[in-house]
């Protein structure tokens, strides 16, 4: 199948008239496609969607947190605000968009025609769509979930023995049920992923000459398999508790509520890579392009990739220090957790190294990229603090640790996807968005995020904990704390600065032809947007930047590269 | 994306002529070597699209077509209306699951009968 051409259409209508089937209206034609172009964008949309709820969310606490005593948010909104906030930017915002991206271009990096399988692609699509507003429409009666994104048991429980009510009302069950749909969503999305990677890659790509954006895909795919079988396991295990009487976390009842932590963070850790890898493989699909280079060491990037996860298995017992883990845990769990920081640095050492002495062009996909690397640093290296028991004893469950997560999420992988969007939106519409409001784009959501997220460090090491409501006002948090809601409503702005480039260019946008930046990779080796069945013919790849040798067949890669 | 359907009937292709035969003698063959079914249709003057006109600018002619010609439909996979059915028809198990053993009910029936759908759509 994978070299047939595509031909002239032999069965013409012979009548010229015949009825519209459904799928040919406008509206069956968005709910029946299978198109793995169309099911991308779909995901990109949803995903945006839910970014911009979660940030009104994220906008709502720092309301409430901005002033000292404030009185916003009821202490019980509140902590349904936060929760929904972590909930919907992890599983409805990055997760689809991420699998957005690799929806729409792996198939056209690869040089196939669609994904291995369609329908299913579709399915995973509305399971997430479904499972989103199933989760949201929880704010309709009041009842959204409310105990942060982890959910531990056995505060979650619906009574946590001794007749003490911990989760009474469905709160518990809307976040247990919808993040099950989410993860059957994923679990299609990841198979289809590696079928796809494995099975349907033109001919001359072996695997060691795939673009990185899809082996990070790959890696992804993977630990969402392995991973998600134990959050599933886990909130089943909890919806029996709460439903039929088990007492799998009740120590009353000879259950253990460690358990779900367990559960929850060996899917959890890894999660957190399933977050960031994708957006590794954006960044080392950008970088060489406007560096007019070849990415430095493409094995280590694609090995330490591999590393990662598995590693990332291994570690989950970080998020558990406090719990009073024996310190032969201890041990392990820190040495684990910074044996991790190693291949992470190995792909910023080889990034740099790919944008070394390169042809730089600062567009805006490329400023994104590199604002994501200097931001994915602060990240690793406050995440490498954390892994320092003793340290983590002090921080734990404080602003600190909030401050880490926006930094890798945020300032890792945000970032990641706006680069990515301004790099694809001219595969996607053979439009360009405008790269001066663009650029205010990136160096307004820099400066919001700095500010915002930088206090945090400060805040969390003097001691103010994490998903309190409020704070007294003598405690010498009033300032960092006014710092980190203006740094919120700057990133708001540039939200919308990014909302107005997007629609101005969709609708006025410069055309960008097919090759806007004379790419590398096959995906921009045709139409720009792509035809249905993305390639006329199947192209046949004999190097790792096969576009670039179609284009320059003096300099090509395979004349002259060694590729190990 | 009505338009993209109708380039499908409207587009044939000068198959012959494609940068992997211009590639030169010592490149990588091209697995696939099933035999060639139907001729290519067309030549000079038909309809070409974009990407045919890119592609075919080598100027040398070769006559031999690589791989089996087909049109897109045949190819491309249809559009379906049962995955949304399923996802739709999965949640409201899942919802049962809270609102009540009618509602599982129901999004059982439903379960069943669109994994018929699914299974028994000709593809
Ligand atoms: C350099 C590698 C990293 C190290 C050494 C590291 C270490 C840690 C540690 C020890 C904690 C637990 C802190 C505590 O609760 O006391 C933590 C929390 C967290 N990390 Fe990382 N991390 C790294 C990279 C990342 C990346 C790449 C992501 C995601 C993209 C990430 C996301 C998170 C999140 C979301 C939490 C908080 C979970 C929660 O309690 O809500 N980390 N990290
Ligand atoms: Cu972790």
């Amino acid at each position: 199948m994978a070299t047939r051409t595509i031909g002239e259409h032999t069965t013409v209508t012979t009548t010229g008239v015949r009825r519209k089937r459904f799928s040919e209206s406008y509206i069956g034609e968005w709910i029946t496609t299978t198109d793995h172009k169309q099911l991308g964008l779909m995901y990109l949309i949803t995903g945006f969607f839910f970014f911009v709820v979660g940030g009104m969310e994220a906008l709502l606490i720092r309301t409430q947190l901005a002033l000292p005593d404030g009185k916003v948010l009821s202490p019980q909104v509140y902590n349904q605000i936060f929760t929904m906030h972590g909930t919907t930017m992890i599983f409805l915002f990055v997760i689809p968009v991420l699998s957005g991206f690799g929806n729409y271009v792996v198939p056209l990096m690869l040089g196939a025609r669609d994904m291995a399988y369609p329908r299913m692609n579709a399915f995973g699509f509305w399971l997430l769509l479904l499972g989103g507003i199933f989760m949201q429409s929880s704010f309709l009666i009041g009842q959204a979930p409310n105990g942060g994104w982890f959910m531990y048991a056995p505060l979650s429980e619906l009574v946590a023995g001794h007749a003490f009510e911990a989760t009474p009302h469905m709160n518990a069950d809307f976040w247990l049920l919808g993040t099950t749909l989410l993860g059957i969503s994923s679990i299609t999305g990841s198979l289809n992923f590696v079928v796809t990677i494995f099975k349907l890659r033109a001919p001359g790509m072996s695997i060691n000459r795939m673009p990185l954006f899809s082996w990070m895909i790959l890696v992804m795919s993977f630990l969402l398999l392995f991973a998600l079988p134990s959050l599933t396991v886990a909130s089943v295990l909890l919806l029996l508790d709460r439903h039929m009487g088990s007492h799998f976390y009740q120590y009353g009842n000879g259950g253990d509520p460690l358990l779900w932590q367990h559960l929850f963070w060996s899917f959890g850790h890894p999660e957190v890579y399933i977050l960031i890898l994708p957006a590794f493989g954006i960044i080392s699909e950008i970088l060489p392009v406007f560096s007019r280079k070849p990415i430095f060491g493409y094995t280590f990037i694609a090995w330490s990739g591999v590393a990662i996860g598995f590693l990332s298995f291994t570690v989950w017992a970080h998020h558990m220090f406090a719990v009073g883990l024996p310190s032969i845990a201890q041990a392990f769990f820190a040495t684990s957790t910074t044996l991790i920081a190693i291949p992470t640095a190995v792909k910023i050492f080889n990034w740099l190294a790919t944008i070394f002495q390169g042809k730089i062009r600062l567009y805006t996909p490329m400023l994104f990229a590199l604002g994501f690397i200097a931001m994915f640093l602060i990240g690793g290296l406050n995440g490498a603090a954390l892994a320092v028991v003793p340290f983590d004893y002090q921080i734990t469950d404080s602003y600190f640790v909030v401050a880490h997560i926006h930094y890798v999420l945020f300032g890792g992988t945000a970032l990641a996807v706006f680069a990515g969007i301004y790099y694809w939106f001219p595969k996607f519409t053979g439009k360009l968005m405008d790269d001066r409001l663009g650029k205010w784009h990136f160096w307004v959501t820099f400066l919001g995020l700095n500010l915002t997220f930088f206090p945090m460090h400060i805040m969390g090491i003097l001691g103010m904990p994490r998903r309190v409501y409020t704070y007294p006002a003598n405690l010498g948090w009033n300032d960092l704390n006014l710092m980190a809601s203006i740094g919120a409503l700057i990133i708001g702005v540039g939200v919308i600065m990014f909302m107005i480039n997007f629609i101005k260019s969709l609708k006025y946008g410069q055309p960008s032809g097919d090759d806007p930046w004379d790419a590398f990779t096959l995906e921009w080796d045709t139409t720009s947007p792509p035809k249905k069945y993305n390639f006329l013919e199947i192209p046949v790849v004999r190097s790792r930047r096969p576009f670039y040798d179609k284009k320059y067949p003096e300099h090509a890669d395979w004349k002259s590269v060694v590729e190990h | 994306m009505s338009q993209e359907q109708k380039d499908h009937v409207e587009q044939s292709v000068q198959a012959e002529e494609s940068d992997v035969t211009a590639a030169p003698l010592n490149s990588t063959p091209s697995p696939d070597s099933a035999p060639v079914e139907k001729e290519p249709v067309a030549a000079e003057g038909t309809t070409t699209t974009e990407g045919a006109t890119k592609r075919g600018t080598t100027g040398k002619k070769r006559t031999r077509a690589r791989g089996r010609l087909v049109n897109a439909e045949e190819v491309m996979p249809r559009p379906s209306i049962w995955p949304l059915g399923m996802a739709f028809s999965i949640a409201f198990v899942l919802f049962g699951v809270i609102a009540g053993p009618i509602f599982l009910g129901i999004g059982v029936v439903l379960l069943l009968v669109c994994c018929l759908g699914w299974i028994l759509e000709r593809r």
